[in-house]
């Protein structure tokens, strides 16, 4: 009975928390809604041996993304046979320099793209998406570094599936990632993505 | 190709336009680890097998309501008990694993592999030759198999419960018995990660379980029908 009493006490109605509104996360050019499918996970991530320290940001994003969902949403794992990736990932040029990272004030010393072909008669991605980062010599190694981080992670973003960019500065998917790390409102977008039917499929899975 | 902005950006091609309880654990394995050994005479073991049935862990709204849950799980369970006046009392470790899953309209997704360790002491009570009906308090105690991206990340729930079951029995010969036994059992349920993502209160779970079980009969029993 004292323990019957204990499960009773302060047991209230279970409330869910509010979340913040998402931005929107289809591509935005062609109203595209893609997330990896359950059965697709973990995701599996090939980076070019000639990325150098890129392939430990890209695992800092991974783990970052991992990190916001609830449900297992999406998991995902790097290999290293190139036949067997979901998501490519390459650096355009030299391997940059393996610096250790600063909080110094965000400098643009980088870029990157996740490029996805066009689907299918299918509806499915025909080949898995490519990401691909550059950096410019013109700035100091740390900088490079510190830039190539937060663009990993943006584009992790990007390639788990949030295909358009936020509005905000504050978000790691504005188009200029000021922050390394998803903010509520990435968190908040990448939650409903992964609860909204997508409209195109992965690519079929390597054998 | 486009490239939507020079720092970062995804592209598609514009021609697309198709769309801790374990102190806890610790009193219960000796209150029936004493239980058995009080009276080594009239002690019996006996092992379990069946399903068991749970009720949500959590609802949740992210884009559509949805609730996720155990699915019906294989349940293995070992009980040991003895005779104290006209009770029984006991002690009972049972374990059931299976997918738990998240059920929204759009269709399901699994969270993770879900495995629960239910220790219990029972007192037992003879209703009938053949009935008996017990009453139960334990712990659950979750062990997923993924926690990162999950709701377990910050930590595993230990969680009280309580539980009222009936069993019938009939003897196979003058050393076993073969039972079914019925269990509710309830508990409470949240976790540190629910708790730090808003989450307020904590679910009430039920749990509905039908058990085969074999005993071995005490010696100092077996001639009494």
């Amino acid at each position: 009975m004292a323990l019957a009493a204990l499960l009773a006490a302060g047991c209230g109605a279970v409330t869910v928390p509010d979340r913040p509104d998402p931005y929107a996360f289809e591509e935005q050019q062609t109203g595209i809604v893609f997330h990896w499918p359950a059965d697709r996970l973990p995701v599996r991530y090939w980076v070019d041996p000639a990325a150098g320290p890129v392939a430990g940001y890209i695992a800092r994003g991974l783990e970052a993304w991992e990190e916001q969902f609830l449900y297992g949403e999406f998991r995902a794992v790097p290999v290293t046979d190139s036949s067997e990736a979901d998501v490519v990932v390459r650096v355009v040029g030299a391997t940059p320099a393996d610096v250790p990272l600063t909080n110094d004030p965000p400098i643009f010393a980088c870029g990157g793209v996740t490029r996805y072909d066009a689907p299918d008669a299918a509806n499915r991605f025909p080949r898995p998406p490519v990401v691909e980062l550059s950096w410019d010599s013109g700035y100091s190694e740390v900088d490079v570094a510190n830039c190539l981080f937060r663009v990993a992670v943006h584009e992790v973003g990007h390639s788990l599936g949030i295909l358009a960019h936020s509005p905000d500065e504050f978000d790691l998917m504005n188009a200029n990632p000021r922050v390394a790390a998803p903010s509520v409102r990435d968190r908040a977008t990448a939650e409903a993505l992964y609860h909204t039917v997508p409209t195109v499929l992965p690519p079929e899975r390597p054998r | 190709m486009i490239t939507p902005s020079p720092g970062a950006g995804v592209s598609l091609p514009l021609s697309t336009r198709r769309r801790s309880g374990l102190p806890l654990l610790g009193v219960v394995t000796l209150l029936g680890a004493g239980a058995v050994a009080a009276s080594p005479a009239s002690a019996q073991v006996g092992v379990q097998v069946g399903l068991v049935v749970s009720s949500n862990l959590v609802s949740d709204s992210i884009v559509d309501r949805f609730s996720v849950r155990a699915n019906p799980a294989l349940a293995l369970g070992v009980t040991g008990e003895t005779r104290l006046d006209r009770y029984r009392v006991g002690a009972a470790l049972t374990v059931s694993r299976s997918d738990l899953i998240g059920r929204e309209p759009q269709g399901e997704f699994t969270v993770t592999r879900l495995t629960i360790w239910h220790p219990s002491v029972y007192l037992r009570q003879p209703l009938r030759p053949w009935l008996s009906g017990e009453a139960r308090l334990g712990l659950m105690i979750y062990s997923p198999s993924v926690r990162a991206g999950t709701l377990f990340r910050d930590g595993t729930p230990v969680h009280p419960a309580v539980g009222l079951g009936l069993r019938v029995e009939r003897r196979l010969g003058q050393a076993l018995a073969l039972g079914f036994a019925g269990h509710y059992d309830l508990h409470r349920f949240s976790t540190p990660r629910l708790r730090a993502e808003g989450f307020t209160g904590q679910t009430y779970v039920h749990r509905v379980s039908a058990l085969f079980s074999l005993r071995r009969i005490p010696v100092g029993e077996r001639a009494t029908p």
